[in-house]
């Protein structure tokens, strides 16, 4: 053990990364030597388990770096690897760590095996490429997750679309080649707009540095020293475009109205393991995005551009949430659901103060389990029932008392009720909001409650109510492995609503950080702080209670 | 740190947390059993997990509050676990601890909820052994009993903002599922969702004006989120005379920020305590089981929406807006749910449109600011509903679960216990001297009287009037139910015989409180006619001085206090003798012929149909909009078809025509566009 780790000492995060497509590779291979030498083709269930062991080593060593390697107590990126790539480029592959993306990669490890238990048996006559997908995907969302160089982010991002869509054009549903084409007709528009700033910034750094660099870490393989690309100078009307391209980038996959199309789609063919992985892992790159590049790099328009991004975020939660009420799919309803919480998150990020920043990412990463597990139990009921039609179901609690419960579980945790995780995010977010984006964050709160109303007429009308259909009587409940998938959903979720502190120790770090960047690469000269408008004390009518102390408030005199 | 002294530093100091905990523990438990494991466990496991929780509870309650009155200046006994949630950097930063508070109000209300759920649990017991509950049920039921019972304790135990919602949120989750207990009955889904919709307008109402206060306080420099702290920053700000929490305009009258955050609060405490125009939920939820509705309907849920507004009875006391809204919406329910109640013919429906409407008096007390007094009626309204509420249960399974009163009748022959316990309940509940509710009632009545609004006459008036309504139904109910002749229904079951066992003896300890319940702070005014001293007289007004604040007596004695007391006890006995006069004897006869009336009798049934008002004007526009407009148009019309495809196929047929035309075949053309190339790169290379 030891030595292993001694090998792995400052790669151990490419290694992470690395491990399921080197599995995958590694089965390949031996696969296509057995098969020159004549022998048979490695059975598929060898295939299985060795994807699924090298997926849950994988989430192992993540858990290891989260509690041996990260320091929550250190600012900015830590556990910094980088690699030659193209120098000229200015593009290394570069990974690091920060609050943010450690718990993004955790929970995307975690989900991996789970998804990959939960469909078993469903596709045995392919597991091989299956496997291989899979862990292919994985690899490329990590990498985005982590990626400290924008070539880099870029790359993953664009990759994680080759074994998404094989999987979804092999193994999809009804629909699926409709839903294939849009993910990629919309994620090409949002790759070009990355593209290009990469060109822009690739230019750019070389003109002010005389050596190109789009790493966001110090490194001796680019000719510019001490100098990365946060230490560029972009100015006010160039940041516009720039980050209008990033952002339509960003936004095809967090995925915003109006250019959520391809979710519902893609999710209503998708299977099981593949809608809880876009739920999560797919969608947090965008997040990451985000936050790692769009708004430390081009800081005056983000912030110029916040209330508008708050609006859209308002209008796209209210919009999704409104459109879920009435759909008659199951999974295209969830994934309604996540549109609305995409929103809500980019409410959350655009809201530019720490609460509001922390809790869109706890909010991401919470909702995200949530939706993952309803995607979980839907596709636990369509293999029993054969569709997911909500009008097929009624009275499923009466058979099926343990899936109800679940699904309860992930419909409260999505309402924000305390305890559990989703309340946490809900709240870090309104709070937020209260700070910089007063008059929105009351239809942010109406918004926000009124959006679960979607999830209990759902809840009801599958899980309530008398058994109409004949064929739902004799349905048979989730069985042990189903039941431990969704326990390991629940536990994560109840954890972070129980006692969050450890979580938002992480996040908030990461999210300073960002604030301190925005504000240090700022091109517009500071201004004397204004008194924001409508602000709660007029001049005359501040007082100095900045030392009151609720503490001794409290106690009696 | 303060001293807390007796039990609780004997014992660490760390008793007040476990008084909430336990039953939360005993329904965690449950619903790991339940839910998850699916695991059957004796009658007597499912009992010995809720009751231990429960009953270490009161006991833990009533040390607490020795405890409370030793160290004399009723000084607040804090139990902190630690911290909990936290997060933001300076001014408005927050750090929310797990920190339970246990003061007088908390003591009231932890007594009588865990009093109330002690003999609503033993009720319990009783009909699972009686075999009226099958077991199942009874797993379930004890199961959110003790969600119900361990969510409201932590409630009103609460030290700060976050963990009350806690408790709120737990509250409501209960109901709702009491709400859908006979979950695959469509109407108890229907009730479940209403149930749900409702808290969830609730929930709305206590996070905003939680989260505006919290951003006011900050933004003025004090951020509070402790109900002591929010307290003491408030009247700091208030003595300094900031015009804090005023949005810009700076005017000397228009705290904006606070009538909203005052409505916020109203809003929830409607919605909880199910008043006007949000009450439906409750005569809804009716089909849950007898034990559940009697614990909600008096001393849980319903807390839980006046305990919000004592909490903040200082705040909403700079909130003119809002109390008027209060004092409006108590008056409204305390009429027109009297006056459902009056006409209804089903027995649970009944009995939950007299609880809106004696907890609509309770909100109009604490509008008109006599917050002891409201409490005292919460207190005594707790123990006779809950007797009420279980009675009826019994006529209930005697009758094999019917609840149209227009079936019954006739029970008094043989059920004369459950007869004489309704009697003695439904008394107590309209307040019949010298049953519970009488002191606090006409204590509120004497509130009102002298109370400076200048609309205080038309309140008593209509207190009076609903009061009156209140003893008609409640003795037309107990006629329907008990006189003249048998009906079919009660034939049917030829041996009906009154409870005996735990439901008896829990109704036996209800019955006790009815009787003595308000001599526990009947105000000074009867102390003086006994020459009782002060202090020792209404003892509950005189423990929650330090807590809540007014004083706990109205300043009125003789003739006109008296005059309201006949006032009151007249209204009362036209109520009872006109029911007496109707129904007695001959039972419910026939429906109203002449039309008027009958469409009459049919609103106030139906509590002037403000619940499908609602549904008209508020969810069907809504669905409306989802599912025309924006489904179909926006998402279907315009995305799907205009854009996505029309947009794609616009793309597909440009990108084509243009390479139909490279293509062509030609070589000319393909010479020329060879030439074009290398002329290009040529250029390019030179230049």
């Amino acid at each position: 053990m030891d030595g292993i780790l001694a090998a792995l000492d400052g790669r151990i995060l490419t290694a992470v990364i690395a491990l399921p497509v080197f599995a995958a590779l590694v089965l390949a291979l031996v696969a296509y030597l057995l098969d020159v030498i004549g022998l048979k083709y490695l059975p598929a269930s060898i295939w299985r388990s060795v994807g699924f062991g090298a997926s849950l080593t994988t989430f192992a060593a993540t858990v290891y770096i989260a509690l041996a390697v990260f320091d929550p107590e250190r600012l900015g990126l830590q556990v910094v690897e980088v690699f030659e790539w193209s120098a000229s480029l200015g593009a290394n592959l570069s990974f690091a760590l920060d609050g943010v993306s450690l718990c993004f990669l955790v929970s995307t490890t975690g989900l991996v095996p789970l998804a990959m238990m939960s469909t078993r048996g469903a596709v045995d006559g392919s597991a091989r490429a299956w496997v291989l997908m899979m862990l292919a995907l994985e690899t490329t969302m990590l990498g985005a997750i982590v990626a400290a160089n924008l070539l880099t982010f870029v790359a993953f991002w664009a990759a994680s679309l080759i074994p998404l869509l094989l999987w979804m054009g092999r193994w999809g549903g009804l629909g699926r080649a409709r839903a294939a084409s849009r993910i990629w007709t919309t994620e090409a528009i949002g790759l070009s707009g990355l593209l290009f700033v990469v060109f822009v910034l690739h230019e750019t750094t070389l003109a002010q540095f005389g050596a190109p660099t789009l790493d966001l870490v110090p490194t001796a393989l680019t000719g510019t020293g001490e100098r990365t690309l946060l230490d560029v100078r972009i100015e006010l009307e160039d940041q516009w475009p720039l980050l209008l391209a990033f952002g339509i980038g960003l936004a095809t996959r967090l995925p915003i109205v109006p250019l959520h199309f391809w979710l519902p789609a893609a999710h209503a063919a998708a299977p099981t393991g593949l809608s809880v992985l876009i739920a999560t892992g797919f969608v947090q790159t965008a997040a990451m995005g985000w936050l790692r590049f769009a708004l430390p790099l081009f800081p005056d328009a983000a912030t110029a551009a916040g209330p508008a991004l708050s609006l859209l975020g308002i209008v796209a939660l209210a919009y999704a949430s409104l459109i879920a009420l009435v759909q008659e799919e199951l999974k295209r309803l969830v994934a309604y659901a996540s549109v609305g919480y995409a929103g809500f998150a980019l409410f959350g990020i655009s809201t530019l103060n720490v609460q509001g920043l922390t809790g869109a990412v706890v909010q991401l990463l919470t909702h995200g389990l949530a939706t993952a597990g309803l995607f979980l139990l839907i596709g636990f009921l369509a293999v029993r029932r054969g569709t997911t039609e909500v009008a097929a179901f009624g009275g499923l609690a009466k058979p099926m008392p343990v899936c109800a419960f679940f699904f309860a579980l992930m419909v409260l945790s999505l309402m924000g009720l305390p305890l559990l995780g989703g309340f946490v995010g809900d709240l870090f977010v309104l709070l937020g909001s209260l700070e910089t984006r007063r008059g929105l964050s009351v239809f942010a709160l109406i918004a926000m409650v009124v959006a679960a109303s979607y999830l209990l007429w759902v809840q009801r009308r599958i899980f309530l109510g008398p058994v109409d259909e004949p064929a739902n009587r004799g349905l048979i409940d989730l069985d042990r492995v189903e039941r431990g998938i969704m326990l390991a959903m629940t536990i994560p979720i109840v954890i972070i609503g129980v006692y969050p502190n450890p979580l938002l120790r992480r996040i908030e770090p990461a999210m300073l950080e960002l604030l301190h960047q925005m504000e240090r690469r700022s091109v517009v000269i500071e201004a004397p702080a204004e008194e924001e408008e409508g602000a709660p004390v007029s001049a005359s009518g501040r007082v100095d209670l900045v030392h009151f102390d609720e503490r001794a408030a409290r106690e009696p005199s | 740190m303060i001293e807390i002294g007796g039990w609780n530093e004997a014992l660490g100091g760390s008793i007040i947390r476990w008084i909430a905990i336990l039953p939360l523990l005993a329904a965690f438990v449950h619903g790991v059993l339940i839910g998850l494991v699916r695991a059957r466990i004796s009658n007597r496991s499912i009992w010995a997990i809720s009751l231990s929780g429960l009953v270490t509870s009161f006991a833990l309650s009533a040390i607490s509050l020795f405890d409370l009155l030793d160290v004399g200046r009723l000084d607040p006994i804090l139990d902190s676990v630690g911290p909990w949630i936290g997060g933001g950097v300076g001014p408005r930063s927050f750090s929310a601890e797990l920190t339970f508070q246990f003061d007088p109000l908390s003591a009231v209300f932890c007594l009588t909820v865990t009093a109330t759920a002690l003999a609503v649990y033993l009720h319990t017991i009783g009909q699972v052994a009686n075999g009226v509950v099958d077991r199942e049920a009874g797993h379930r039921t004890f199961a959110m009993l003790d969600l119900l019972v361990g969510s409201t304790l932590v409630l009103v135990l609460a030290d700060n903002l976050l963990l009350f919602f806690l408790g709120w949120a737990g509250v409501g989750i209960a109901s709702q599922l009491f709400a859908a207990f006979e979950f695959d009955d469509s109407d108890a889904s229907r009730a479940g969702a209403t149930t749900f919709v409702i808290g969830r307008i609730g929930d709305l109402g206590l996070l905003a004006a939680m989260l505006l206060l919290f951003d006011g306080l900050s933004r003025a420099g004090a951020p509070a989120l402790t109900f002591r702290g929010i307290e003491a920053a408030f009247r700091l700000l208030e003595g300094q005379g900031v015009l804090w929490l005023s949005y810009g305009s700076g005017g000397t009258e228009a705290p904006l920020l606070l009538e909203i955050v005052g409505f916020g609060l109203v809003l929830a405490a409607l919605t909880k305590c199910a008043q006007v125009p949000v009450h439906f939920w409750l005569p809804q939820s009716t089909g849950a089981p007898v034990s559940a509705s009697a614990l909600i309907q008096s001393s849980t849920t319903v807390v839980a929406g006046i305990y919000v507004l004592l909490r903040f009875a200082f705040l909403l006391e700079s909130a003119p807006g809002a109390l008027r809204g209060l004092i409006f919406a108590g008056t409204a329910t305390m009429l027109l749910t009297a006056l459902g109640a009056a006409t209804q013919i089903r027995l649970p429906r009944l009995i939950a449109l007299t609880t809106s409407s004696l907890l609509g008096l309770v909100v109009l007390g604490v509008g008109i600011g006599a917050y002891s007094t409201a409490t005292f009626l919460l207190l005594t309204h707790a123990f006779v509903k809950t007797m009420l509420l279980l009675t009826s249960g019994l006529v209930q399974s005697a009758q094999k679960g019917e609840t149209d009163l227009r079936q019954m009748g006739g029970l008094a022959q043989r059920l004369r216990l459950t007869h004489g316990l309704y009697a003695l309940a439904a008394l107590a509940v309209v307040g019949f001297p010298p049953f519970a509710n009488f002191f606090p009632i006409e204590e509120l009545l004497a509130f009102l009287w002298i109370s400076a609004r200048p609309e205080s006459d038309l309140l008593l008036c209509v207190t009076f009037l609903s009061l009156g309504l209140l003893a008609f139904a409640l003795a037309r109910s107990h006629f329907l139910i008990f006189w003249g002749n048998a009906r079919p229904a009660g034939q049917a079951t030829p041996r009906l015989r009154d409870a005996t066992g735990w439901r008896l003896h829990s109704l036996t300890g209800l019955a006790i409180m009815a009787l003595l319940a308000g001599g526990l702070g009947p105000s000074q005014f009867w102390g003086d006619l006994f020459d009782a001293p002060t202090e020792q007289m209404d003892s509950v007004g005189f423990f929650l001085t330090t807590a809540i604040p007014g004083g706990p007596d109205p300043e009125l004695a003789g003739f006109e206090r008296w005059t309201l007391i006949g006032g009151y006890l007249v209204c009362l006995l036209l109520g009872l003798t006109i029911a007496s006069l109707r129904y007695a004897r001959q039972g419910y006869g026939t429906e109203p012929k002449r039309p008027a009336i009958r469409v009459a009798t049919d609103w106030m049934r139906e509590v002037f149909y403000i619940e499908r008002a609602a549904q008209i004007f508020l969810v069907r526009p809504i669905r409306w909009l989802s599912q025309e407009a924006l489904a179909r148009g926006i998402e279907n019309q315009l995305i799907d078809r205009v854009v996505v495809t029309g947009g794609s196929g616009l793309v597909r047929q440009t990108v084509w025509s243009v390479l139909r035309r490279l293509q062509n075949g030609r070589l000319q053309s393909y010479t020329l566009i060879g030439l074009l190339t290398v002329l290009v790169v040529v250029t390019w290379m030179v230049v």
